[in-house]
């Protein structure tokens, strides 16, 4: 047992939990109606990119988004090893869903 | 309510290292604790569950066990409130020494690392220690905390990680920083910001639902990560500064 | 004398609704992180196909047909982003009134939570009709 040793505040943790912190407020309040209405306006059809503004909220939002849930899978992992569970699931999925791409084209095609 | 109450109690011998489950059944009474069950087992049938206890009345935090999957006080459950047959274990996340007697060493040693004291009584102040009811009421609930380690056993992070400071340290922690009279403020939050500190939790929320002193260490937990961050960048300026 | 130790088991996460409750909050994480990664893609895609359009305009179908790909799913994409996202907002906004710098009971709690639900929804209201009304 050690009372007296000085312990040193870990600044990079404190700075990344503030960044989830903020993103995580950001899109708790802002993503679900901008996703919204890329579901119910003409983005769809005719994405916004020539709006220079547009471009700019976007990009913030897929950082706050992306940034956030990551960070939230990273610190829920503790000792489920997730990560390669994961990766088998995302590679199965992807597989899956290339398999029925290239069918659809092919037979589309010839 | 049933004739008698079915207990059934983890059992562990050091010496053996062997683990079982014992069954005895106690005599049902509208008044009787699980702590009471289990001195009744061990003065009726002789059984020597080893436990700890002391005041009875849930203020000393002694009797910490699992019952029915649940951390609580031995003295402060009623075995009329159970669902039988009512299973009692050894607090988890600790090493189990015999029966319900579990080693707490590594969390008090947590404890200690909050710096869990005011320096009022080494300042040079001759004056009475004065705090208006407002000040008091900011730490009264966290105040409360009997080191019961309840929340030690539900929290699955110090579970997995021995190294968390855990829930009640960092409660502790806002308790003496919210104290009007303290002065080493800094000191325990470069402490409850290490590496080990408050940014492991994740918020299951679990320890303020054992609490049996109603402390919320999860939502103290919270304001300190708050204030870990402004500690932070108070220290980023300050050694800018130097 | 022997001490043995006392470790979560392998399936702790079960074991308990709040750990329970506690993971799909959290996973909401992974639905938000495939919709945003879903139109990182989208977006690279549009302006790729863009670029050919305006200087390969012979571009062979084979490789206009993968550029609009991401096009096919775009709403089985946008139903998972909006899940997770709706889940992450009605989970953070119940955990923000433990953040206050004050104490407060758990009805407070409550009402605190409820205001902040309604706050997100004239938020998210106001928004939404203000860019409808300019499109």
């Amino acid at each position: 047992m050690n009372t007296t040793s000085h312990k040193k505040p870990a600044l990079s943790k404190s700075f990344l939990w503030a960044l989830f912190s903020g993103s995580a407020t950001l899109t708790a309040f802002l993503l679900p109606v901008f996703i919204f209405l890329t579901l119910t306006t003409p983005f769809v059809f005719a994405p916004p990119f020539d709006d220079w503004i547009m471009v700019v909220i976007l990009i913030i939002m897929l950082a706050a988004a992306l940034y956030h849930s990551v960070y939230r899978i990273i610190a829920s992992n503790h000792d489920l090893k997730l990560g390669k569970k994961f990766f088998q699931w995302i590679v199965v999925l992807g597989g899956i869903i290339i398999i029925l791409e290239l069918g659809h084209f092919f037979i589309n095609t010839y | 309510m049933p004739k008698n109450f079915s207990i059934k109690i983890k059992r562990y011998d050091p010496g053996t290292g062997k683990i079982w489950f014992e069954t005895h059944k106690v005599p049902a009474d509208p008044k009787l604790t699980i702590l009471d069950a289990v001195r009744a087992i061990n003065e009726g049938k002789q059984a020597s569950v080893s436990h700890r206890s002391s005041c009875q009345m849930g203020i000393c935090g002694s009797c910490g066990a699992i019952v029915n999957g649940k951390p609580v006080l031995m003295c402060s459950t009623f075995c009329k409130d159970l669902k039988t047959p009512i299973t009692i274990e050894p607090l988890k996340n600790f090493p189990i020494v015999k029966d319900l007697v579990v080693d707490t060493d590594n969390a008090m040693d947590k404890m200690r690392e909050a710096l869990p004291y005011t320096t009022y009584a080494t300042s040079k102040s001759k004056s009475a220690s004065k705090q208006t009811p407002r000040q008091l009421n900011r730490i009264k609930e966290t105040s409360q905390c009997i080191k019961c380690m309840l929340c030690y056993s539900a929290c699955p992070i110090f579970g997995l990680d021995k190294e968390f400071i855990g829930p009640a340290a960092i409660a502790t922690g806002w308790r003496y920083n919210k104290d009007t009279r303290d002065k080493i403020t800094n000191k325990r939050m470069d402490s409850l910001t290490s590496k080990d500190g408050v940014w492991k939790c994740s918020f299951i929320g679990e320890c303020s639902n054992v609490c049996p002193k109603s402390v919320d260490p999860a939502g103290a937990i919270q304001k300190m990560k708050v204030m870990g961050v402004l500690h932070s960048a108070k220290s980023i300026v300050k050694r800018k500064k130097k | 004398m022997k001490k043995i130790q006392n470790k979560p088991g392998e399936k702790w996460w079960n074991e308990k609704p709040s750990y329970r409750l506690y993971y799909i909050r959290e996973y909401s994480g992974i639905l938000i992180a495939l919709w945003a990664l879903y139109w990182i893609g989208f977006s690279i895609a549009i302006l790729i196909a863009r670029i050919l359009i305006e200087y390969l305009p012979e571009t062979n179908t084979a490789f206009g047909h993968i550029l609009f790909l991401p096009l096919k799913y775009y709403f089985l994409f946008t139903a998972i982003g909006l899940a997770g996202a709706v889940i992450h907002t009605i989970t953070w906004l119940q955990s923000m009134p433990n953040i206050f710098p004050f104490r407060l009971s758990k009805f407070q709690k409550g009402v605190a939570f409820g205001v902040l639900i309604l706050v997100w929804i004239g938020l998210s209201a106001v928004i939404y009709l203000t860019i409808r009304s300019q499109l």
